[in-house]
C-alpha cells in the first residue's frame, strides 16, 4: 500500500537513492523505503519538528546560540540518505585506491618528478599550480603522506553510477556536521537503529587523533597536539571547536604560537611555552606562515615552514598538497591512479575538458550550454557556471574569462544528480545530493562509512553547497 | 595547558560580566532614587556618570536643563559609542565569550547572546519603562549565568581566572562607587537634602541593604556605610570579601605565590582603620588593584613576545 504523500513522489529524469521510477521502494534499500511509506507526511513532519528542537537545544541552527551569526545556516533533512553495504565498500575502496595514488603523486612531484619525466603528466600544468609550493621540495613528510585528511566529492548521475566530482585536498569540512546530523538522526528515528544495522560513524574522531599522534616526529613519545584555526570569524570555526573539543586538544590561533631559534614550534601558554609537536591546520597554505607566503597575514605564525621543514612539527595536511587539488590536475587522476598503482581505477571520475587544449576549449565553446564549468583552484561552487541555467550575459562573461586565461577553467558535462525523498514544503520531493565521505591517509587509511550528504533544497537546483542554499542529511551506510 | 590568550580572555569575560551586573544595579538604584528627587534627574544620576567617565556638562549641553531620565538611561544604558554604557559591556563580554567558546558551558554563550540582542531591540524604540524591564532582566541573566559557569565549568585554571576577573572587576566598582559618592561635598553633608536617600541608593546598589540593616541599626551614614561596604567580613560583595575571593583563586593557579602575597596583604590594608586619611587609604587601595591586575599579565597573559 502507498500512502498518498509518497504515490505522487516521482523523481522524473533524476535516479533516486531511495524509490524506483515507478514509486516502490529500491529492494537494495528497502526496508528504509516501507518505513517512510508507513510514517507518511505527516509521521516525518513530526520527526522533523522534533529534529528541529533537538538542533536548537544542541545550539546548532545558527540562530544567537551555538552557531554565531558567522556560521552558515545549514539546515537538516530528517530523511536519511541510505546507501547499502555492499555498494559502499566498492566506493571505499575506490577511495583508498585514488587518495594513495595522489598522495604517490604529491610526494613525486616534490621529489623526482618522474610523472613528468615519463610524460604521464604535463611540465607545463606542473609549473602553472597555483598550488605547487617550490618551499616544499625535498621534505619528507611521515610515511610520504602529504595529503592527510580528504574530503572527496562523490555524485550519482542519472543512471545510478557513482562519480568522483572533486578531491579537496587542502582544508576539507563539514565532518562535524556529519557527526552532527547522526547525533540528530538517533533521536528521530531510533527504531530505524535497532533495525537497520547502521554503520556508526562516531569513530571519526578517535581515528583522526590516532592519525595526528602518529605523525608526530620520531622519538616523540607523548605528542602535543593542536587544532590551528583562522579564528572566530571563520565559518568553520564552529568545526574547528568540536574537533578539539573532542579529541581533548588545544584549539590555537596563530598569535598563540612561537617558533624560536631552535626551529620548535611552542604554543604560550599561563605555565610558560609548552612545545607543539602536531598541527592540524585548518588554515589555508597562503596564510600559514607570512615569512614564506602571503606577508600580511596575521592568521599564521612566523617560521612555521623553518619548523616544518626542519622536522620538528607535522603539518596536517602537508603544505602543498594543494597541487593535486587544482581541477585541471584532477583530469590526470585516471592515469596517475594507472601510473603508480598499475591498476584500473575502481571509481570514476567526471569527463573533464582542458580548456587550456585548444581543441577541446573550442568544442566547449561551440556549445558552452551544455557545460558546467569550473574554475581550477576555488572550492564551495566560487565562480562555477552551469550552462543551462546561465544568461546570456553570464555566457559571455565565462566565455571571455575562458578566453583570457584559458589554464583556469576546465569544462564538464552537466550531470543530473541522483535525488532522495526531502521533506519539502509541500510534501515529500526529491531533490538532488551529493556525497562527501571523509578519507584518512597515514601509515594506514581510514574511510568514514559514509559521510556528510548535501542536498540542494531548491526545486530543481543542482548546487548542493551550503553558500548556495544547501542543506544536509544523514549517510547510512545499512547492512545488506 | 591553559592558553595564555584564553586565560586573558576568560579573565576579561569575568571581568565585564561583574561590570555589566554591577552597573545594571546601579543604574536602576538610581533610576528608582530619581523619583524621590526634585525634578532633575541629571543631578540624581551625576555620581554614576562620573563613575563611567561621562562627562555631566556634556549631558547638560546635550539635552538642555533639567536632563530627564530618559536621555540619560540612553547614554548610560543603549549608547553603544559609549565605552562604559551596558550595550558595551555586554557586547565586550559576549566577544570575549566568543573568543573562548571552548571552555564555557554552551549555554553561558547563548544567555549572553541572547542578553546583548534584547539589549540591541531596545536602541530602536527606547522607552523608561522598557530599559528599566530590560536592565532588571539583564541583572537576573547575569546572575543565572554566575550559575551556569560556577555549576558548569570544570574546576581549572580557566575557572579561576573566570573568579580573578570577577572579583576584581567587584572590587574595582566597589572602590569607584565608593570614592565617587565620597568626593561629593553635597553627599557628605550629612543635613544635605536627601543624603539619606543617597546613602540607601548606594547601599542597594550593591545589592547591600538587607545585609547592612542587619549590622547596623539606625541612620546610615558615610562612616558606617563606608567601613561596612569596604571591609564587611560577612558582606560577599565588600572589598574585604572579593579579596579573600580572589586570593582563594590566586593559591590555586601555577606560579601564583608572589600575586598571592600581594593580594593578602591589600586585603589586610582593607581592614578598618580609622587612623588612616580616608583619601590615601583610598589611593593605597586603587594601587593594589592595579599592581595586582599588572601581575596577572607579566605573569600569565603575556608570556613569550616575538
Amino acid at each position: 500500500m502507498m500512502s498518498a504523500a509518497l504515490a505522487s513522489y516521482n523523481s522524473l529524469s533524476s535516479y533516486d537513492e531511495l524509490f524506483e521510477p515507478d514509486g516502490q521502494p529500491r529492494p537494495q534499500t528497502e526496508a528504509m523505503g516501507r518505513f517512510l511509506v508507513r510514517l507518511g507526511e505527516r509521521g516525518l513532519r513530526r520527526r522533523q519538528r522534533a529534529l528541529e528542537r533537538d538542533t536548537r537545544a544542541l545550539g546548532l541552527d545558527g540562530q544567537g546560540s551555538g552557531r554565531t551569526e558567522f556560521q552558515r545556516k545549514w539546515p537538516m533533512d530528517v530523511i536519511p540518505r541510505v546507501i547499502p553495504m555492499n555498494e559502499w565498500t566498492r566506493i571505499a575502496r575506490g577511495l583508498e585506491q585514488r587518495l594513495l595514488a595522489l598522495n604517490l603523486f604529491i610526494d613525486d612531484l616534490y621529489h623526482q618528478q618522474m610523472v613528468v619525466r615519463d610524460r604521464v603528466f604535463p611540465d607545463e600544468v606542473l609549473q602553472s599550480c597555483r598550488y605547487f609550493l617550490k618551499p616544499c621540495i625535498g621534505q619528507n613528510p611521515r610515511f610520504g603522506v602529504w595529503a592527510h585528511i580528504a574530503g572527496t566529492d562523490l555524485v550519482r548521475d542519472s543512471a545510478g553510477r557513482v562519480f568522483v566530482l572533486e578531491d579537496n585536498l587542502r582544508i576539507p569540512s563539514g565532518v562535524s556536521s556529519m557527526l552532527e546530523n547522526r547525533s540528530l538522526t538517533k533521536r528521530a528515528l531510533p527504531e530505524l537503529f535497532d533495525t537497520l544495522h547502521i554503520q556508526p560513524v562516531d569513530g571519526y574522531v578517535a581515528r583522526l587523533l590516532d592519525l595526528l599522534v602518529s605523525l608526530a616526529p620520531r622519538a616523540v613519545l607523548d605528542p602535543t597536539i593542536v587544532v590551528l584555526t583562522p579564528g572566530v570569524y571563520n565559518a568553520e570555526y564552529f568545526e574547528h571547536c568540536h574537533l578539539a573539543q573532542h579529541m581533548g586538544v588545544e584549539l590555537v590561533e596563530g598569535q598563540d604560537l612561537f617558533v624560536d631559534s631552535d626551529d620548535c614550534v611552542y604554543m604560550k601558554t599561563i605555565g610558560g611555552l609548552v612545545r607543539v609537536h602536531v598541527i592540524y591546520r585548518r588554515v589555508l597554505d597562503e596564510f600559514l606562515d607570512p615569512t614564506v607566503t602571503n606577508p600580511d597575514s596575521v592568521l599564521g605564525c612566523k617560521g612555521l615552514f623553518r619548523a616544518w621543514r626542519a622536522g620538528n612539527v607535522a603539518l596536517v595536511n602537508a603544505p602543498g598538497s594543494g597541487v593535486a587539488d587544482d581541477k585541471l590536475v584532477y583530469s590526470y587522476v585516471p592515469n596517475l591512479i594507472r601510473y603508480y598503482l598499475g591498476e584500473d581505477p575502481i571509481l570514476e571520475q567526471v569527463e573533464t575538458y582542458r580548456l587550456v587544449e585548444a581543441r577541446q576549449r573550442k568544442k566547449v565553446l561551440s556549445d558552452l550550454r551544455n557545460y558546467v564549468i569550473k574554475p581550477v583552484n576555488e572550492s564551495g561552487g566560487y565562480g562555477v557556471v552551469v550552462g543551462e541555467q546561465a544568461s546570456d550575459a553570464e555566457l559571455s562573461v565565462c566565455r571571455r574569462q575562458i578566453l583570457a586565461d584559458p589554464r583556469n577553467y576546465i569544462a564538464q558535462p552537466i550531470i543530473e544528480l541522483s535525488t532522495g525523498p526531502t521533506l519539502c514544503e509541500s510534501g515529500i520531493e526529491p531533490r538532488h545530493l551529493d556525497l562527501r565521505p571523509f578519507v584518512l591517509s597515514g601509515g594506514s587509511r581510514y574511510v568514514t562509512p559514509g559521510g556528510l550528504t548535501r542536498v540542494a533544497l531548491k526545486k530543481g537546483s543542482l548546487v548542493v553547497s551550503s553558500s548556495h542554499g544547501g542543506g544536509s542529511k544523514d549517510t547510512w551506510i545499512t547492512e545488506t | 595547558m591553559l592558553l595564555s590568550r584564553l586565560a586573558e580572555r576568560v579573565y576579561w569575560l569575568g571581568r565585564y560580566l561583574e561590570r555589566a551586573e554591577d552597573l545594571g544595579r546601579a543604574v536602576l538604584t538610581h533610576s528608582r532614587m530619581c523619583l524621590d528627587m526634585p525634578h532633575n534627574a541629571l543631578e540624581g544620576f551625576t555620581p554614576l556618570l562620573e563613575l563611567s567617565n561621562i562627562d555631566g556638562k556634556l549631558m547638560r549641553t546635550r539635552f538642555g536643563k533639567p536632563a530627564g531620565l530618559l536621555p540619560i538611561l540612553r547614554v548610560l544604558v543603549l549608547e553603544d559609542k559609549q565605552e562604559a554604557s551596558l550595550l558595551s559591556v555586554v557586547g565586550q563580554a559576549r566577544e570575549n565569550a566568543r573568543a573562548c567558546r571552548a571552555i564555557i558551558p554552551e549555554e553561558t554563550w547563548e544567555s549572553l547572546n541572547r542578553m546583548h540582542l534584547n539589549l540591541l531591540s531596545q536602541v530602536a524604540r527606547p522607552g523608561v519603562l522598557r530599559i528599566e524591564r530590560s536592565v532588571e532582566k539583564l541583572i537576573v541573566v547575569c546572575q543565572q549565568i554566575h550559575t551556569q559557569l560556577s555549576e558548569g565549568m570544570s574546576r581549572d585554571d580557566a575557572f579561576l581566572f573566570l573568579q580573578a576577573g570577577r572579583y576584581i572587576e567587584r572590587a574595582d566598582m566597589l572602590l569607584r562607587i565608593t570614592q565617587v559618592s565620597e568626593t561629593l561635598g553635597s553627599v557628605r553633608d550629612q543635613d544635605a537634602p536627601f543624603a539619606d536617600v543617597r546613602w540607601m541608593g548606594m547601599l542597594q546598589a550593591q545589592n547591600a541593604y538587607q545585609v547592612y540593616r542587619r549590622e547596623y541599626q539606625g541612620r546610615a551614614d558615610l562612616g558606617s556605610t563606608l567601613r561596612f561596604l569596604l571591609s564587611s567580613q560577612k558582606f560577599p560583595r565588600s572589598l574585604w570579601f572579593s579579596l579573600s575571593e580572589l586570593a582563594r583563586a590566586l593559591a590555586l593557579l601555577p606560579h601564583g605565590e608572589q600575586l598571592l602575597k600581594e593580594c593578602e596583604a591589600l586585603r589586610a590594608f582593607a581592614l578598618p582603620r580609622d587612623a588612616t586619611e580616608p583619601r590615601l587609604y583610598a589611593q593605597g587601595l586603587f594601587a593594589g588593584l592595579a599592581s595586582l591586575s599588572d601581575g596577572l599579565y607579566a605573569t600569565y597573559f603575556r608570556v613569550a613576545q616575538d
